[in-house]
């Protein structure tokens, strides 16, 4: 269908530039049009053929305005602005175009050559910062539905796009998903040039690049892929941007659907890449050569690649003193382990290797499942699943309620359960403690992974015992060590093991050690810092005097 | 390459399933089998003594006295006989219908009637075979009736085998026995070097039982026990059959010999002042076996160490100190000496046992020797020439040095 469009749309365009304005409206009927099929449609000179081809295009809605005006006062040179309501800022529209072409325009300027008109226009006329003109309709098109303000004139075959977008956001808050203690309280936004100038104004640097691309064919989602030029292996840009621009799907909503679409394993479970919301996360990964690619409307921002011990670390561990830093990144290490196996080492334990167990241990175990009705596994299993439940209902939940769903939790899950004799305390402690343990991941994604990975776990547990258990984690083992995140391998700097790399994953070093960036990712520029910047007291005859 | 692939997953579904444990059992089904007691029954029949733990009892209190609640045993014995020990075990289930589980089993009490007469070959053979039993439970020989004995529940341990494992454990601070656990029992019974030996236990009447009841506690909920458990010295072996047995001082002197002493007292005679004696608490003792063989002739100095500080002394103390602990560690000399001597008789003379391991110290000394002595080690062990070295040293006389006198008037 849209094949046999474009090629009605090219017949039409080809008659002299003469556009006949019934087709479009028969098209926009029948088919979803995007700016891209009216890419061969160039801006004629005559302007009423133009504004009637915009909104037959663009369509007769109520927020699409086309506003006529006349430049000068002999003659009047008749021009239009087309804008959409509400993208644009008004005031800037009122008093730096409007006012500038209707009153302060010089009559004499205005002269019938229109190549003239369109160099004043430009040059002197239009006191507004960011202008640019073109003759592609397609592009015209795309700058009005994104926001911009198009001044288009009789006589002259191009148009002037003024960028002055202007519509209503979100002002600049803590990330919520994202909790630190120390460290910047500034997240990302729903707005791409936001966000860009939160990423710009921590990273001053004439190497930081932002390539664009639309993504989507209805939605036109703006897309920026981020990098520091000189750092970032050239490959890697090469790689996300082809990966990008494959996509051809209708709408872009999150950076979610983009993951999806350029991840290496669609079928891994494991995350790929890294989401976020703050920029400082960000510009830490690009001053490691990592590339980002932020998404218009979406405060979450992928970065790419990423290896399994970066989902481990938060930025806090950077801003904290390093023994702290270290000491909590081996808290996260054990406690990933404990949401993942648990559950199923319990189950394995008390119902294959009843000898495993300390004798005290086992019978204060075997005391409280005396009368149960349920099996281990079936117990865990119930336990996890209302566990679940309960996490997601707190989750959905307005914030008001979701404490009364804790309380409920709490309540029924952990005291009425036990006491009714359906659960024994043991699988209570058990299960809170590995949700607890799964809440210390900062990386959400790596989050999901493990409690959906602890379910077939259990179930290897109940029916093969440790030999399951570790069935399992061999699996997962294989599984992790063969996906890769961008060519990355997604065991980086454990395996392959760089030495000089653990200084981020066995420990947290402190920042005077840390000379090198990542082996895999700064290859180009590993140099961070001078070496030997460890600071010490000053030495006796540099002190003077005494 | 669907169905290629398909065929695979299910091979490894299969291999999962088919060569996995399929032993799987829920706790709540399970006879935790905290001892055993191993006896002969009449016709040549074993019988076997399972102490099973109460685990609700044990967890949630025996009732501790509250109105109402009604008292229930920590644990259950139950007896079977068999004419084999697994026979005997599967036997058990006809008594109480529940799987037992061996495998934090603490204690094996093999009765010394069938120790001595019959030998514990075949049961040392079933420890080691099942892979449910381990090696580390104490193999303790038991006197007079077994279920007697396994019922005495303590006052604060109430598990009878607890409180056997407990007294196996603590066997450092008096060096009054020496307990073996299986596997090292079977490793010292299977060496040509040397002979096993392990604790014995008995029942004893319970000396704080008051002689009148008085008052409601005692008769109340956990009345006072008429009897307890007691460890009574070490039974000592020849190959697989008891033989003999040490009391208490000559249990350390086997000890001694063998440089497990890590602590407990030495009580000896102060040197001039014989009616009084003095006690020391020992430090650290080393002990080491120096075989020689001249002219054929075997014989063995053993030399022991010991560092102790004394705890108590009757009677004063000399005022010069170096001399006066120069003295008493000559006298503890002696008596340690003394203690080893008697050990030595016994096991030389009557037993003809060699329980320290003077065998081995040969074998690792003169390995081409002991292929010839091996032989006949049952005739020369009698008469080993052994001379016992003892260096002692006094460390400290803890917090004070002269005893408080009575000021004279």
């Amino acid at each position: 269908m849209i094949f046999r469009g474009m090629k009605r749309l090219k017949n039409i365009s080809e008659k002299d530039g003469k556009i006949n304005n019934g087709n479009i409206s028969e098209l926009l009927n029948n088919e979803i049009l995007t700016p891209e099929q009216v890419k061969d449609v160039r801006v004629s000179s005559a302007l009423e053929e133009n504004l009637c081809f915009l909104q037959d295009l663009l369509g007769h809605n109520k927020d699409v305005i086309i506003r006529r005006i006349l430049l000068g006062t002999s003659p009047h040179i008749a021009s239009a602005l087309i804008y959409i309501e509400g993208l644009v800022d008004k005031a800037i529209l009122n008093n730096n175009i409007m006012k500038s072409l209707m009153i302060e325009i010089h009559e004499e300027s205005c002269g019938s050559d229109p190549r003239h008109l369109r160099e004043y226009l430009l040059k002197t006329a239009l006191t507004v910062s960011n202008l640019k003109n073109t003759h592609q309709m397609n592009e015209i098109a795309i700058s009005i539905l994104s926001g911009d303000v198009v001044l288009m004139v009789e006589g002259v075959d191009d148009a002037v796009i003024i960028n002055i977008r202007g519509h209503k956001e979100k002002a600049i808050s803590e990330p919520e998903s994202e909790v630190l203690v120390r460290g910047p309280r500034e997240g990302f936004t729903e707005t791409l040039e936001t966000n860009i100038s939160l990423v710009r104004r921590k990273l001053k640097s004439p190497n930081l690049s932002f390539d664009d691309m639309l993504i989507g064919k209805i939605t036109l989602t703006e897309v920026s892929v981020v990098y520091l030029k000189g750092l970032a292996s050239p490959d890697l840009v090469e790689e996300v941007k082809q990966r990008l621009q494959r996509i051809e799907i209708d709408g872009i909503l999150e950076s979610g659907y983009l993951e999806e679409f350029i991840e290496d394993n669609p079928y891994s479970p494991f995350p790929q890449m890294h989401h976020t919301e703050r920029p400082d996360r960000i510009v830490a990964g690009l001053l490691e050569g990592r590339v980002a690619i932020m998404t218009d409307g979406t405060p979450f921002v992928l970065m790419v690649p990423a290896e399994i011990t970066s989902f481990l670390t938060s930025p806090e561990d950077y801003y904290e003193r390093y023994y702290l830093g270290t000491l909590i990144l081996w808290v996260r290490y054990i406690s990933f382990g404990i949401s993942l196996v648990l559950p199923s080492f319990y189950i394995a334990i008390t119902t294959f290797h009843q000898e495993m167990i300390p004798t005290r241990l086992l019978i204060s175990i075997a005391s409280y499942r005396q009368g149960l009705p349920f099996s281990t596994l079936l117990e865990a299993l119930l336990m996890e699943l209302t566990f679940e439940v309960l996490r997601e209902a707190g989750t959905r939940l307005p914030r008001a309620v979701g404490q009364a769903v804790s309380i409920v939790g709490a309540l029924v899950i952990g005291q009425a359960a036990v006491q009714a004799g359906i659960v024994s305390p043991l699988m209570v402690i058990i299960v809170a403690f590995t949700g607890i343990a799964s809440f210390t991941n900062p990386s959400y994604n790596l989050g999901i992974t493990m409690r959906f990975l602890r379910f077939p776990l259990m179930f290897l547990a109940g029916m093969l015992g440790l030999f399951g258990v570790m069935f399992g984690i061999v699996m997962i083992h294989i599984h992790v060590a063969q996906i890769r995140s961008f060519g990355l391998p997604y065991l980086s700097s454990l395996s392959p093991l760089h030495w000089s790399d653990l200084k981020d994953v066995l420990v947290r070093g402190p920042w005077w050690s840390m000379d090198t960036r990542p082996r895999e990712l700064g290859e180009r520029n590993r140099r961070r810092q001078v070496p030997g910047l460890k600071p010490s007291p000053p030495r006796a005859d540099k002190v003077g005097g005494n | 390459m669907m169905i290629r692939r398909i065929f695979v997953t299910f091979l490894i579904i299969m291999l999962t399933i088919s060569s996995g444990c399929w032993d799987r059992r829920e706790l709540d089904d399970l006879g935790i089998v905290n001892g055993i007691g191993i006896e002969s029954a009449p016709g040549g029949k074993i019988r076997i003594i399972a102490q099973t733990l109460n685990t609700t009892a044990i967890v949630r209190g025996t009732g501790g006295g509250g109105a109402g609640t009604t008292f229930q045993k920590a644990y259950r014995n139950t007896v079977a006989e068999g004419n084999s020990l697994q026979d005997a075990i599967d036997n058990l289930t006809k008594v109480t219908p529940i799987e037992r589980f061996f495998s934090h089993n603490n204690v094996v009490i093999v009765s010394e009637e069938l120790a001595r007469k019959r030998g514990i070959r075949d049961i040392t053979d079933f420890l080691e075979r099942n892979p449910e039993l381990r090696l580390d439970p104490w193999l303790i020989i038991g006197r007079g009736s077994l279920v007697s004995l396994m019922d005495q529940p303590g006052r604060i341990t109430l598990i009878p085998t607890q409180r056997i494992n407990s007294y196996m454990k603590i066997n450092k601070i008096s060096a009054s026995f020496a307990p073996l656990n299986v596997g090292q029992f079977i490793r010292l019974m299977q060496s040509p070097c040397c002979q096993p030996y392990t604790a014995v236990i008995e029942t004893g009447p319970n000396e704080s039982l008051s002689a009148e009841p008085g008052h409601d506690l005692a008769s109340g909920v956990v009345p006072e026990p008429v009897n307890q458990i007691m460890v009574n010295g070490t039974a000592v072996f020849k190959e697989d059959k008891m033989v003999g047995w040490l009391n208490a001082a000559e249990s350390r002197g086997l000890l001694w010999v063998r440089g497990e002493v890590k602590q407990g007292n030495i009580n000896f005679p102060i040197p001039g002042e014989e009616e009084k004696s003095a006690e020391t608490s020992i430090l650290k003792s080393w002990s080491k076996i120096e075989p020689s063989i001249k002219d054929g002739q075997v014989s063995i100095t053993v030399h022991i160490k010991v560092n102790t500080y004394l705890i108590e002394i009757q009677g004063n103390i000399d005022p010069e100190m170096t001399a006066a602990l120069k003295r008493l560690e000559a006298s503890q000399e002696a008596a340690i000496s003394r203690e080893i001597e008697a050990t030595l008789k016994k096991a030389q003379g009557e037993y003809n046992a060699d329980i320290f391991g003077f065998g081995e110290a040969i074998h690792r000394s003169y390995p081409a020797e002991w292929k010839q002595l091996e032989a006949q080690w049952d005739e020369v062990f009698p008469g080993l020439q052994v001379q016992i070295k003892v260096e002692s040293s006094i460390r400290h006389t803890s917090l004070i040095e002269k005893p408080a006198e009575p000021a004279e008037e």
